[in-house]
């Protein structure tokens, strides 16, 4: 007996070792999705209406970080596991493309009428696009913004700026401690959209069809607006800044004009600014679009279900509901049409012509080279020409690679 | 023979989490390193030879994250050394509130590095940072200075940041080790006329020496892997100037899904990790012991 325990050991540590398995029933059916922080219970009030609606199908949803990338990387690691643990994904735009090509996202596209895709705002829908193929039920517009100062402006008599020249121009009548222009210049994806958006204003383009065009003149022009901006109508810290650092510089009162999103609007609405303080918003001349929505991964239990939590998710309700618990931007149309809020007219106005960035599996390694290039011009350890013709180097042979 | 039997079982348990965690891991990277596992193969493993390493040979992105992070980790070490013999010194000797002293001293160690690293990033903060403001004050600055914005301080402040932090894990080890020396040999070198300095050089050194080659060995392998504090604070920037090898394989890795690739430079990594071990080994391990 003795040496038969002695033998069991080994295998009584295996067992404590083993993860306890998730008990599973067949009712009701379950969905399961990682979600941003819920500090205002937002998510949580909806589920709670779906599954008011739909008795038969809960949702559970775990907070993940609030950062994109980490749930990017829980997610990834579940997925490459071939574990099935989630049912639907709340994916950031850009995690698109590569999802849909590793095979991982159900294609949505056939399986609601084109009108009911043409509710959309076409920048939202165009965000969960791959290949002309739709992957993602857009929840949230979200799409670079210029704000400015509107008391400033009209003392200054100029009407908002159409281009970027004209900004600088504004910009440069800013007098001290006020700074001309903050926007996000910190070496991460934030400075891959300003920098699109200034590149797009230039006429410019990053990838296009297979075509590489960072080293066109425009890409040097668009890179030589931000260089020259960093120290004259940007503070010099303007490059170590992502977006909360250029908000409450401008919310303090210490900008003319900030390049962020409309998450900004709501706080600029909810804090109490200094005297005078009026806040315009106005069109970018070429908005970078960066929303959420949801899709269904391929390996999910229940399509069925997840089929219905996307069409009660895009009810006008449903859309009215994350919108007045939690100001989430609304990716309907509708909503936009209905609306007496000059605000929210605004912020639709300055977004509906807003352009995903490029749509390719490679995506994070192109946005890499262009970060990294970007950042070194912007602070001196390279001429722009020069930290172009780099990154169009590296971007040719990352699409040249098999 | 019987008692050595059952001093094997139980090993067992730390000696399958060692496979398990430890040498399953690196078997796995060493076999992933030579094939191409990623998008274009919809990760399904393809042999690929030695390709993933000539490809590495010829990065010399990923060479100059490498001898970045080697500079990183001589001085942020070196410093933490410094400074942590210093502090245990001082905690050594008995003074009023020395307890309270000595729990204080740890915790920049306890606090999670990415909640620091925020921190930091606002302390350095060329509009809001208390750094400039402080100089400013002081009259050091005439106007205020973007500390993350430039290459050199930007690594200067990521190097500050981890020494601050890692510090008290030093002088935690450093000061179990001065425990341990016997009170009476300093005694014994007063009675013979030794000097402050010649008491720390010929007793404390020598008989701290496995300690500070365990604390230096231990503080060298977290270092080469650093990874939060410059992913919070820098992104690897500004112009990639604080890119890590370990931001650089996490990327390959997870970011750009590339894994046959990301596990070769994982292995070269471990590669320069051993060497740099056992130069270790050779400069403090060697020699006199306790023992």
């Amino acid at each position: 007996m003795g040496r038969r325990r002695r033998f069991l050991l080994p295998f009584l540590w295996l067992l404590a070792a083993a993860p306890i398995l998730p008990g599973r029933t067949a009712e009701p059916a379950e969905l399961r999705v990682l979600m941003e922080p819920d500090g205002r219970g937002v998510w949580r009030a909806l589920f709670d209406e779906f599954h008011r609606r739909n008795p038969d199908i809960r949702v559970r949803a775990v907070e993940g970080p609030a950062s994109t990338d980490a749930r990017e990387d829980m997610y990834v690691n579940a997925l490459l596991a071939g574990s099935q643990d989630y049912d639907l994904v709340y994916a950031d735009t850009i995690w698109i493309p590569k999802f849909a090509a590793a095979g991982w996202l159900v294609d949505l596209t056939d399986l609601w009428p084109a009108e009911k895709w043409a509710s959309f705002s076409e920048a939202a829908l165009a965000g969960g696009t791959y290949k002309d193929r739709i992957y993602r039920v857009p929840t949230q517009l979200n799409a670079g913004i210029l704000y400015y100062r509107k008391d400033l402006l009209d003392r200054l008599g100029v009407a908002p700026p159409r281009t970027y020249d004209e900004l600088a121009d504004i910009a440069r009548r800013a007098e001290a401690p006020v700074n001309g222009f903050v926007w996000q210049g910190k070496q991460y994806e934030g400075l891959t959209c300003n920098f699109l958006e200034v590149l797009r204003g230039y006429g410019g383009f990053w990838i296009e069809g297979g075509e590489v065009g960072l080293d066109r003149p425009e890409a040097e022009k668009a890179l030589e607006f931000l260089c020259r901006a960093v120290g004259t109508i940007s503070p010099k810290g303007v490059t170590t800044y992502a977006e909360e650092e250029s908000r409450l510089l401008f919310q303090s009162g210490r900008a003319l004009f900030l390049r962020n999103w409309p998450y900004v609007s709501n706080l600029l609405a909810e804090a109490e600014l200094p005297p005078g303080f009026e806040v315009g918003i106005t069109p970018l001349p070429a908005p970078t679009f960066g929303g959420a929505g949801f899709a269904i991964l391929s390996s999910s239990r229940s399509p069925e279900a997840a089929l219905r939590f996307l069409e009660f998710v895009s009810s006008p309700e449903a859309v009215r509901l994350l919108y007045d618990r939690g100001g989430v931007q609304p990716a309907l149309k509708s909503f936009y049409e209905n609306t007496d809020d000059p605000r929210q007219r605004a912020l639709y106005a300055a977004m509906q012509n807003a352009a995903p960035r490029p749509a390719l599996p490679q995506y994070a390694r192109a946005s890499d080279i262009l970060q990294r290039q970007v950042s070194a011009a912007l602070t001196g350890q390279k001429a722009p020409r020069e930290a172009l013709r780099q990154a169009a180097l590296e971007t040719r042979q990352l699409l040249a690679r098999p | 023979m019987k008692s050595s039997r059952a001093a094997w079982w139980f090993l067992a348990p730390l000696l399958c989490l060692v496979a398990v965690f430890a040498i399953y891991p690196l078997v796995r990277m060493l076999v992933l390193s030579f094939t191409t596992q990623n998008l274009e193969t919809q990760f399904a493993p393809v042999f690929a030879g030695a390709a993933n390493y000539q490809r590495a040979w010829h990065d010399s992105h990923f060479w100059e994250t490498v001898l970045r992070t080697l500079v990183f980790t001589v001085t942020a070490v070196g410093l933490e050394l410094l400074l942590g013999l210093a502090a245990a010194l001082a905690l050594h000797h008995s003074f009023v509130g020395r307890g309270l002293a000595r729990t204080a001293a740890l915790v920049p160690w306890v606090l999670p590095s990415s909640a620091l690293a925020l921190g930091w990033i606002w302390i350095f903060n060329d509009q809001f940072g208390v750094l400039n403001d402080l100089l400013q004050r002081g009259g050091l600055l005439s106007s205020p200075v973007a500390w993350l914005g430039h290459p050199g301080s930007a690594f200067a402040a990521v190097i500050l940041a981890d020494v601050w932090k890692t510090t008290p894990f030093l002088t935690l080890l450093l000061l179990a080790g001065l425990q341990t020396i016997p009170t009476e040999l300093y005694a014994a070198s007063a009675l013979d006329g030794a000097s402050r300095w010649q008491q720390f050089r010929h007793i404390t050194l020598p008989l701290l020496r496995p300690v500070i080659f365990v604390a230096v060995l231990f503080r060298t392998l977290q270092s080469f892997g650093i990874f939060d504090l410059v992913y919070v604070m820098t992104g690897g920037g500004p112009g990639g100037a604080t890119e890590t090898v370990a931001l650089y394989t996490y990327r390959n890795f997870m970011r750009y899904l590339d894994f046959g690739y990301g596990a070769a430079l994982l292995v070269i990594s471990s590669g320069i990790l051993a060497l740099l071990t056992a130069a270790l080994w050779l400069l403090v391990g060697r020699g006199r012991s306790l023992s």
